[in-house]
């Protein structure tokens, strides 16, 4: 076999071999990524529930810190327009049921809070602190 | 034409044509080459080799053009510099329909394949084919001399630049002032219907300066036109400067025509592009208009407390009707204010956004469309073109009922209008 066809021969190898193998990789890197966001939400979590627990939560519950601005005031409701709450809710406005220990009386319509959650989920959440932005 | 990747183009298919020449030059020698005389068929070897090898050369240039093109800037996202005195335009026709349906690109289109036709006919035909090709050649350089000299306008090496800034209420109002410190005393002042230009000065809202490309207008506002009195802004004005003063003049003329704007929105006649501007509410992450492209309308809302309170509060009170048509209300108080969210009150609660910074840019920028100081609403569209004017002391306020009239035509649409470019042009 002349040498040229060896070396043709050769090189076309290796490069069904590359790509093949890029190709079975790059699959296995997708499924990685997802494994890796998985153990990540995971994480977070368990980080809210220990954070929520440090707080006197009961188990399970977890802890959500967000930001926003009080639109209307409610004996035991607040409606604020806040950015997003990683995990929980989008950027919007939303009314949040009050704990009693955290309201006192001093938010007013208008003003930018930092607030935080407690809860197993957007049907159970509750506001349990604030404190100007 | 003005770019580095269009100069490599141009020069690719200059190397291309002559490489097809020869090919087909070579295809004409083929039978030569199987010819009885023993001396002929070897000269035209020899000249198909040479041709052959001249033909490499040239295949091998465009591959290096070619190669050249692929680490040039793609001429869309270059800044182009035209290189000739005189461009082509359709909008540097006058407003005469006659002229305008004559030079048609349909008329041209006819014009022009009937030349087609001719050299097809040419070739197909054996006898008088120079005279038939003669002919055709005449009829389209004919159609050309007749069609092409009234679209020609004067152009200049920045005809084609692209605006490096956003067609935004920050930049808009940036220009207005430069404006009127720099232009309104020769070309009037910077609201609409405001006293004429002095002298010889052109008046900025006129179809003339609309039809400039913003290009040009950059390339008159840096070199002037002394022959006209107007001086040269280059050295006293930088670069952004001169664009935002563009921008202002875009919106400015486009404020003139605003007029035809009315209470009832025009299906399937969007035009007028709302200028972009960026919603700050508070601490919180602002948005833009830009935003709600594709997703909601918008409810501007331009309003003064001292006379916009029950307004204010009957939007309030509708705003989730609104939201269920996805229709955002925007509320922008003349001046920005950290408390503006607290001086509406709570009772009824405004869910809506409510401006707190930038809002004299807003203000400025679209009281070119409505001018003047009272409560004003105008409703963008989802494509983000201005669909709806109302004002308190013109046409009055529609209740929500005709607002969401409104809003169900806008949904009942077919086509929506395409996306309105960030750039003016």
């Amino acid at each position: 076999m002349p040498v040229w066809q060896v070396v043709l021969l050769l090189n076309l190898t290796l490069a069904v071999g590359l790509g093949f193998g890029y190709g079975v990789w790059g699959h296995r890197l997708a499924a990685l990524d997802g494994e890796l966001k998985t153990v990540q939400a995971q994480v977070e979590r368990l980080e809210r529930e220990r954070q929520a627990c440090a707080s006197g939560a009961r188990v399970g519950e977890q802890q959500w810190e967000g930001r926003g601005i009080v639109r209307a005031v409610y004996p035991h409701l607040f409606l604020i327009t806040h950015e997003e709450i990683v995990d929980l809710l989008p950027a919007r406005t939303t009314g949040f049921r009050v704990a009693a220990s955290a309201n006192d009386g001093r938010a007013r319509v208008g003003d930018p809070i930092r607030f935080w959650l407690q809860g197993t989920g957007t049907d159970n959440i509750v506001l349990v602190r604030m404190e100007p932005w | 034409m003005g770019t580095a990747h269009g100069h490599l183009l141009l020069a690719k298919l200059a190397v291309l044509v002559p490489a097809l020449l020869l090919a087909a030059a070579n295809r004409a020698l083929l039978p030569a080459l199987s010819g009885p005389n023993e001396a002929k068929p070897s000269a035209a070897a020899r000249r198909m080799a040479l041709f052959i090898a001249l033909e490499a050369g040239l295949v091998l240039a465009v591959l290096g053009l070619a190669a050249a093109m692929t680490v040039t800037t793609p001429a869309i996202h270059g800044d182009p510099i035209w290189p000739w005195p005189i461009r082509l335009s359709l909008d540097a026709l006058p407003d005469v329909p006659v002229i305008q349906n004559l030079l048609q690109p349909r008329s041209e289109l006819v014009l022009a394949g009937f030349g087609l036709a001719l050299v097809a006919v040419a070739f197909l035909a054996r006898r008088r084919r120079v005279l038939l090709i003669g002919s055709s050649f005449v009829l389209v350089a004919g159609g050309v001399a007749i069609g092409l000299p009234p679209l020609m306008v004067e152009a200049y090496p920045t005809s084609y630049a692209r605006p490096p800034l956003t067609y935004h209420s920050g930049s808009i109002a940036e220009g207005m002032a430069i404006y009127q410190a720099h232009c309104a005393f020769c070309h009037g002042a910077p609201t609409v219907g405001g006293e004429a230009p002095r002298g010889s000065a052109v008046d900025l809202r006129a179809r003339l300066t609309a039809r400039r490309s913003a290009g040009e207008l950059f390339w008159l506002i840096t070199h002037g036109l002394p022959e006209r009195g107007m001086p040269e802004f280059g050295s006293r004005l930088g670069d952004a400067q001169r664009w935002h003063v563009i921008n202002f003049l875009r919106a400015f003329g486009a404020a003139s025509d605003a007029r035809r704007i009315g209470m009832e929105v025009e299906p399937d006649r969007a035009w007028l592009a709302a200028p972009d501007f960026t919603i700050s509410v508070g601490p919180l992450t602002p948005r833009t208009l830009r935003d709600y492209r594709g997703q909601r309308m918008v409810l501007l809302v331009l309003y003064d407390l001292s006379q916009s309170r029950t307004r204010m509060a009957e939007l309030a009170r509708h705003y989730g009707t609104l939201s269920v048509l996805r229709v955002e209300v925007v509320a922008v108080p003349p001046r920005a204010s950290p408390s503006a969210i607290a001086e509406l009150g709570a009772s009824p609660p405004v869910l809506f956004p409510v401006v707190t910074d930038g809002n004299e840019d807003i203000v400025a920028t679209y009281r070119l469309f409505t001018p003047g100081e009272a409560h004003a609403e105008l409703l963008i569209d989802r494509q983000g073109y201005i669909r709806a004017i109302w004002r308190s002391d013109e046409t009055g306020m529609p209740d929500a009922i005709a607002v969401q009239a409104q809003v169900e035509r806008l949904n009942e649409e077919k086509a929506p209008p395409p996306l309105p470019d960030d750039h003016v042009h």
